[in-house]
């Protein structure tokens, strides 16, 4: 079956899959439904303070998988849901940094600079719409830049990687992740340490469940669900619980914010901010597509990049409400959501926490092991995978299709969301993501051991340690060990078999390289 | 002379010293194979080498962090107050679970019987969750606001039995905490 076929195939189990409900006689599949519910629920998350897009796919994910159960069939829906939460949270994201200059991550710093200028000159409805706009065309931009670059990349790496390059390859993402993530190399390869060490404890190949102590309740390991939650989710709302309680303390009140009127925004407005947005959706592509350097790096990027070209242009100052500062932000940090995705279906390696929980759903669900083989062209019949590959792609399509349909006009109406008192949300969610946590594993024990990994995200990031590199080699310990096991016998015993072939040997200067250059850059010696 | 030494050195040193205990002691004694073994005349990867891959990456990193720190120091990012907050977070956390897991059971001894038989039924199979749950948003909101109010304790098990509703009407499958476990 040629690619086109499959290709077909993709399109088809999203928009003719199994109904969820009728409407008017209508059948409507339920990835499509799944697509929407999604959606919304991400821009509601985004434009919420203190929620985030990885928050809310970290609370869906184990309701969708007990919901939809472990089938093939349940892919594309729970996928779905979360490509929709991504895409929702990307544009949500920017409310509460315009309307109330209150980033609610390190990316929508850069948004607070002119976002929140235009909402104090009365300009919040333009400045939500210019974000808007140039969220989803930076957006758009980068997932044709996925659809292109994952499949021919994963072809590659087919065709050109044995055993012990993708051994060496694994070991070059996660260094590389430990290295650019954070102020502190050293800090990110404690991370990656430590998240390696919770990933082996009660695992291996013997019958004996090593670095258990004989303790009979580590012998199965630690709950994939209940560790990535506790330090992703439970460590930021016991982080947030801490800072409202002084926020309180120091002010006597919390923090209220309040709204702003509404402007349109023209065509000529639009096609002024064009540029900036064609600038920054190439610089947020191109970051994106690196692993873990993530969308403050894009936006920080997208953000000088777009100031230096306002300054040739004599146009209003980057920081006083330029629209077309928040179009360069917004362009850039959101262009980095779709090309984040090329490492994860090309070579399996997350590169962000929304792309933690897209591995997590495809791991638990079974049917679609993200990597080269997905896709390979088969001589004769179908490759599953590959269908869905293509399912995934057309998800993010439609998800496109609604906010730029319906997304601008949601986005504003979450405005609302941020009245909600946060030393309220946030106990909410930690019961909601417990919740959560109890739906996959059904025993509070789960829960005590999210609750510890939890406090370990709070040390985290109180000793200033990024939590990603934790997560991301929790999640790649079991490959690494794997890949590295056949890779061993493969070359029959060889100790060498990293460093005695060009492709790994360069992988493995790369990963040694990159630990010591960017710890110079960052000055990791004299920190 | 006093010498301050800064965070960041303590917390590689005591990264270094765990790093040097997993490569040293655990991996080796608490793994049922080596780093390599020999089977049926092949060399293969034992279980120990995963972790002791981990504690060498971790020796490596807390030394380079207390080198960096003995030379330029760092400030101070956690303090006793710190602390004080997550024991008190802690201490609001164990009190709800202890509630969610015997709420319910306690309910049902003293009224009808067996919970076992009862964690099906409403209201039973909500008792927990809510008390637990509704306990646990209400001790935190206390815990920022530093006062007790009798509104958000209503608030806060309206939210409980809300969540509880939600998750458990539509999905028949589901389970409240602590049902799973009774």
């Amino acid at each position: 079956m040629s690619v086109w076929e499959h290709v077909q195939l993709g399109v088809f189990a999203v928009l003719q899959g199994p109904a969820l409900v009728e409407i008017m006689g209508v059948a409507i599949p339920v990835t499509l439904a799944m697509v929407a519910f999604g959606f919304l629920t991400g821009v509601a998350a985004g434009a919420t303070p203190g929620l985030a897009g990885p928050m809310a796919m970290a609370v869906a994910l184990p309701i969708l998988i007990s919901v939809f159960g472990y089938e093939s069939s349940a892919l594309l829906p729970v996928l779905g849901f979360l490509i929709g939460v991504m895409k929702g949270a990307t544009v949500g994201g920017a409310v509460p940094a315009i309307l109330f200059n209150t980033p609610g991550t390190p990316d929508a710093l850069l948004t607070t600079f002119d976002g929140y200028p235009m909402t104090r000159n009365g300009q919040a409805g333009k400045a939500l719409r210019i974000a808007h706009f140039s969220s989803v065309s930076g957006d758009t931009v980068s997932d044709i830049a996925l659809f292109v670059c994952a499949p021919f990349l994963a072809v590659l790496v087919e065709a050109h990687l044995d055993l012990p390059e993708k051994t060496a390859l694994i070991i070059l993402s996660m260094s590389f992740i430990a290295a650019v993530v954070g102020k502190s190399v050293a800090k990110g390869l404690i991370a990656a340490g430590l998240g390696m060490l919770a990933a082996f404890i009660g695992t291996g190949e013997e019958f004996y469940p090593r670095l258990t102590g004989g303790v009979p309740v580590l012998a199965a390991g630690f709950p994939v669900v209940a560790a990535v939650l506790g330090v992703l989710v439970l460590g930021e709302v016991i982080k947030g619980i801490e800072d409202l309680m002084r926020e309180r303390a120091a002010t006597g009140r919390i923090r209220r914010i309040e709204s702003s009127g509404d402007n349109r925004l023209t065509g000529a407005e639009r096609r002024r901010a064009l540029p900036f947005i064609a600038n920054s959706a190439a610089i947020g592509t191109m970051v994106g597509a690196l692993p873990g350097v993530g969308s403050t790096l894009a936006a920080t990027l997208g953000y000088a990049s777009g100031r230096r070209m306002q300054e040739r242009r004599a146009g209003a100052a980057f920081g006083t409400g330029a629209p077309e500062g928040v179009a360069a932000t917004e362009a850039a940090n959101s262009a980095v959501s779709g090309a984040n995705l090329i490492p994860v279906l090309s070579l399996g390696i997350p590169g962000n926490a929304a792309a933690v929980f897209l591995i997590l759903a495809m791991e638990s669900i079974g049917g679609f092991n993200p990597g080269p083989a997905v896709f390979r062209v088969p001589s004769e019949g179908v490759n599953g995978e590959m269908v869905i590959a293509f399912g995934i792609f057309t998800a993010m399509v439609v998800a496109n299709l609604l906010n730029w349909t319906i997304g601008g006009a949601f986005m504003r109406a979450m405005s609302m969301m941020i009245r909600v008192p946060r030393q309220i949300l946030l106990p909410s969610v930690l019961l909601v993501t417990l919740l959560a946590i109890y739906a996959q594993e059904t025993r509070l024990s789960a829960l005590v051991v999210a609750l510890g990994f939890g406090v370990l995200g709070y040390l985290f990031r109180r000793l200033e340690i990024s939590v990603l590199p934790f997560v991301i080699a929790f999640i790649l310990a079991g490959a690494l060990e794997d890949t590295a096991r056949q890779a061993f016998s493969a070359t029959g015993g060889d100790p060498f078999f990293l460093v005695n072939r060009p492709l790994a040997l360069t992988f493995m200067v790369l990963s040694v390289a990159v630990v010591i250059l960017v710890s110079r850059r960052k000055q990791e010696t004299v920190p | 002379m006093r010498v301050r030494i800064s965070q960041d050195a303590i917390l590689g040193l005591l990264v270094l010293v765990f790093g040097l205990f997993i490569v040293l002691v655990w991996a080796p004694l608490d793994s049922a194979s080596g780093i390599a073994e020999k089977v049926r005349g092949r060399w293969t990867i034992g279980d120990a080498l995963g972790p002791s891959v981990a504690g060498v990456v971790l020796v490596v990193s807390g030394a380079a962090l207390l080198a960096g720190a003995l030379r330029r120091g760092a400030a101070p990012a956690m303090s006793l107050s710190n602390l004080r907050f997550l024991a008190a977070f802690l201490g609001c956390a164990a009190l709800a679970f202890a509630v969610m897991r015997l709420a319910g059971p306690l309910a049902a001894e003293l009224t009808v019987g067996d919970y076992r038989a009862l964690r099906d039924e409403p209201p039973w199979k909500y008792i927990g969750f809510v008390g637990g749950g509704g306990l646990l948003i209400f001790s935190l909101i206390s815990l920022v606001e530093r006062r007790l109010s009798l509104a958000r304790l209503a608030l806060a098990f309206a939210v409980a039995l809300a969540l509880a509703l939600a998750y458990d009407l539509p999905f028949e499958d589901l389970l409240l905490p602590p049902n799973g476990d009774v």
